[in-house]
């Protein structure tokens, strides 16, 4: 058994440099070698259609961001394809199947929430999904509102109505028309 | 562009195998064939200090080849000069890759009945298909471009656009209809929009398979999430282009789920999975169908039920135990900070950090892609009989009709024990072929690419799939919007809410997709 | 020195630390994007002269420069150090 000293460490520098390169050729060997067996039997026909489907994404991206190109944007909310516009907050009326008032579409679900008397920090239940559930990380969520939401939580309608979601009083109903 | 063809077979191989009685020609290796502890098959060799028998004193050699008639060993170089001066012995083996070699034509050479040799000795499960498996992958991929070639017969949409121009002048597609935003409900609208065009789940509802006077006189509680979704697509069915309320529906979803019942924002893949659950526990109390869920009978896993294989491999001893587990769809990571595409165009434009972009593919890839389990992570090993360091590998056993798969659009900060929102672009076709990520395929790759009798594994499934809704998220994790991009025939439709409008498919395209929506090729 | 190469050698490969080692190497090379790159090397290669015309060492050939000299320094640094502990715990 020698003791480490400076000649040995030199010493084994170099081995492991030699280790390294011939671990390192031999893997290039593998990758050639599957190549090879890729190209020969022909193995890579999907390839050629992923390089086509990425060009054409980019291709997309660079033209929708193209503030020329924006169209789609500009039209929102203005008519929809059959000719039709619509409020922001929709203002279809119809009976609460809870309570039978009167109340506007798009204040359904705070008002319903309140007149069923559901909590609202009601904790989510474990989903039977399993790949989700293979997710290490226990909520995974995107959350997503109406964009007509401000940040407090209330909703206010475009006519200026006073209506907010934390009025017990008005709870979102409406007279009949 | 080059179309496949079976490989031009070597004509030594050939003569030698003809010689030295075809297939018998390899039994000399079939025992010294072994798996590495990664799976990939090699030649284990008696002494594992064999070097080439020519060279001396002999260098190291990254390549060895076995001869087949005399099973001396030698460097490329001189597995030549041994096939000169021994008359006859050119073909050999590469001894760390299990792959055949012709020295006559210097080069890597194939052979199905190799191939098949292999596979069935490292696949016990496989089942011995008949005729040529090289000629099989060639006519497949032949066949595919044929089609790709022909425009699909949307027999299908043909007929709902005729229903829809007999009620309704509008030349738009049948089922078409706005959803009124109830308070922020979009995730909900998004998650119908799309299940409302899945043709094998819609049809359902559409054709009174489940009949709703019969529902309501068996059902004490009178309520019934089949019957309320049955509403909603009659509704969106019917000609009416008006944008409809579901308020009825979100009333009896949230007496169904009492712990969802909140006005708060959802999310859409949470809502989505938890309304297919309540379908099949609905379906399994009114019928007496199979509780196992590896074949429910039920609508929600009809459609969208696909079989998940996983494989754990002991990084010891090399056995392997594989269990499957049922899934309502498939939850793809976006590689968050890695590279996780192949396409060398997707390399150029990927360096710029949190813009980054990423292929679909590239997430099928990583999610079936061998994981190494960590330390903490030990599991027991049957064969060694102690807890042992593991790889996990996922594959697809069997694909649903339709396929629903959600990116996973959120990192988690293990310091600031927050969810971050990815923004990135992820890249996806609007047609899409799975068999890469098939069982069979991913374990045909594990053994170098042989290709083997598996392919009669599943021999009727297409394998090829096309795009028709898009569930995509803007904004903040905790606010955002939910629209879904429809494809109806050739066209994509933006289903905003209440708004339907067309887009063109670079929209789409360019879209930040949370959910993707694949239905089976025959049925679109 | 070849003695001391081949001695270790052999030891590497009855430990089975070889083999642990090429993994180890087979895994950073695909993170860090070494394998996509080699392959695409490879697919250009074939595409040029097609598929039939394509021998295994034309392949080798045409990827060792490059895959020598682009392995990361973080990678080959790893190796390394894995590779002289090795050499030190076999007392050589």
């Amino acid at each position: 058994m020698s003791a480490p000293s400076e000649d040995n460490t030199a010493a084994h520098a170099q081995l492991a440099s030699q280790f390294f390169g011939d671990l390192l050729e031999s893997i290039i060997v593998d990758v050639a070698s599957e190549c090879h067996r890729i190209a020969r039997l022909g193995l890579d026909q999907n390839l050629e259609d992923e390089e086509e489907e990425l060009k054409l994404s980019t291709q997309a991206r660079v033209r929708a961001a193209d503030p020329g190109n924006s169209g789609e944007a500009n039209s929102k909310y203005v008519v929809d394809i059959f000719g039709q516009t619509h409020p922001p907050v929709a203002n279809e009326v119809f009976e609460c199947m809870n309570c039978r008032r009167s109340i506007m579409a798009g204040r359904f679900a705070p008002h319903l929430e309140k007149c069923m008397g559901k909590g609202r920090k009601a904790s989510l239940k474990a989903m039977r999904s399993s790949t989700a559930a293979q997710n290490r990380h226990s909520r995974a969520a995107l959350l997503g509102y109406s964009p007509y939401s401000n940040s407090n939580g209330t909703t206010r309608l475009s006519n200026g109505s006073t209506s907010i979601a934390g009025d017990e009083l008005s709870n979102g109903t409406c007279d009949e028309p | 562009m080059e179309i496949s063809t079976t490989p031009r077979p070597c004509n030594h191989l050939a003569d030698h195998k003809l010689r030295h009685g075809g297939i018998s020609f390899y039994n000399t290796l079939h025992d010294s064939l072994s798996l590495s502890f990664n799976g990939r098959p090699t030649l284990a060799l008696s002494s594992p200090s064999a070097r080439c028998f020519s060279c001396s004193p002999s260098p190291h050699q990254e390549r060895l080849y076995l001869c087949l008639i005399c099973s001396s060993i030698s460097c490329p170089r001189h597995a030549l000069s041994h096939s000169r001066s021994s008359l006859g012995h050119s073909i050999s083996v590469d001894v760390e890759r299990a792959e055949l070699f012709c020295s006559n034509c210097d080069d890597q050479v194939y052979d199905p009945d190799f191939d098949s040799i292999l596979v069935r000795k490292f696949d016990g499960s496989s089942i011995i298909a008949a005729g040529d498996p090289y000629e099989s992958v060639a006519e497949r991929s032949c066949k595919r471009r044929r089609l790709r070639g022909h425009a699909v017969a949307d027999l299908d949409y043909k007929r709902w656009k005729h229903l829809g121009d007999q009620r309704d002048k509008s030349c738009y597609p049948f089922g078409l209809r706005g959803l009124n935003n109830l308070g922020n409900t979009c995730f909900m609208n998004s998650v119908l929009q799309a299940l409302a065009h899945a043709p094998p789940f819609r049809n359902y509802f559409l054709n009174g398979r489940h009949d709703r006077g019969s529902c309501q006189k068996m059902s004490s509680d009178q309520l019934c999430l089949i019957c309320d979704i049955g509403v909603i697509f009659s509704a969106m069915f019917s000609g009416d282009r008006t944008p409809y309320s579901p308020a009825p529906f979100l009333y009896s979803w949230w007496q169904h789920s009492a712990n969802l019942a909140s006005y708060e924002q959802q999310d859409a893949h949470e809502f989505f999975i938890s309304l297919l659950d309540g379908i099949h526990e609905k379906e399994v109390q009114s019928k007496p169908i199979n509780k196992d869920l590896r074949d429910c009978a039920c609508i929600a896993h009809r459609v969208f039920s696909g079989l998940l294989r996983s494989d754990v491999t002991c990084l010891t001893c090399g056995s392997t135990s594989t269990t499957y587990d049922p899934c309502m769809d498939i939850s793809l990571h976006l590689g968050a900070g890695k590279c996780v595409s192949t396409g060398p165009v997707n390399k150029a434009s990927k360096s710029n950090g949190s813009t980054g972009v990423s292929s679909l593919v590239g997430c099928l890839d990583l999610f079936t892609r061998r994981e190494k389990l960590g330390s903490d992570q030990k599991l027991y090993c049957q064969n060694c009989g102690v807890h042992r360091d593991s790889s996990k590998q996922l594959s697809i056993k069997r694909l649903p009709l339709v396929l629903c798969l959600q990116i996973k659009r959120f990192e988690h900060s293990l310091i600031r024990k927050t969810l971050r929102k990815i923004n990135w672009h992820l890249e996806f076709p609007f047609s899409l072929d799975m068999n890469p990520y098939l069982s069979s395929s991913i374990i045909r790759k594990r053994l170098g690419n042989r290709l083997s009798p598996l392919e009669g594994d599943e021999p009727h499934v297409s394998t090829e799939y096309e795009i028709f809704a898009v569930l995509t998220h803007t904004g903040m994790l905790e606010s955002g919007h939910y629209v879904t991009f429809l494809r109806l025939g050739s066209q994509w439709y933006k289903c905003d809410d209440a708004w339907i409008t067309e887009v063109d498919e670079e929209i789409v395209k360019s879209s930040q997709c949370y959910m993707m929506f694949y239905m089976q090729k025959m049925l679109y | 020195m070849q003695e001391a190469f081949e001695i270790i050698n052999v030891k590497l490969m009855e430990s089975g630390e070889k083999e642990r080692l090429m993994e180890l190497l087979r895994e950073r090379l695909i993170e860090c994007g070494w394998k996509d790159e080699m392959k695409s090397l490879c697919r250009a290669y074939v595409k040029k002269k097609g598929r039939n015309n394509v021998t295994l060492d034309d392949l080798i050939y045409v990827i060792t420069p490059k895959g020598r000299a682009s392995v990361p320094d973080s990678v080959k640094a790893e190796l390394l150090q894995r590779i002289r502990s090795f050499l030190v715990s076999t007392s050589l």
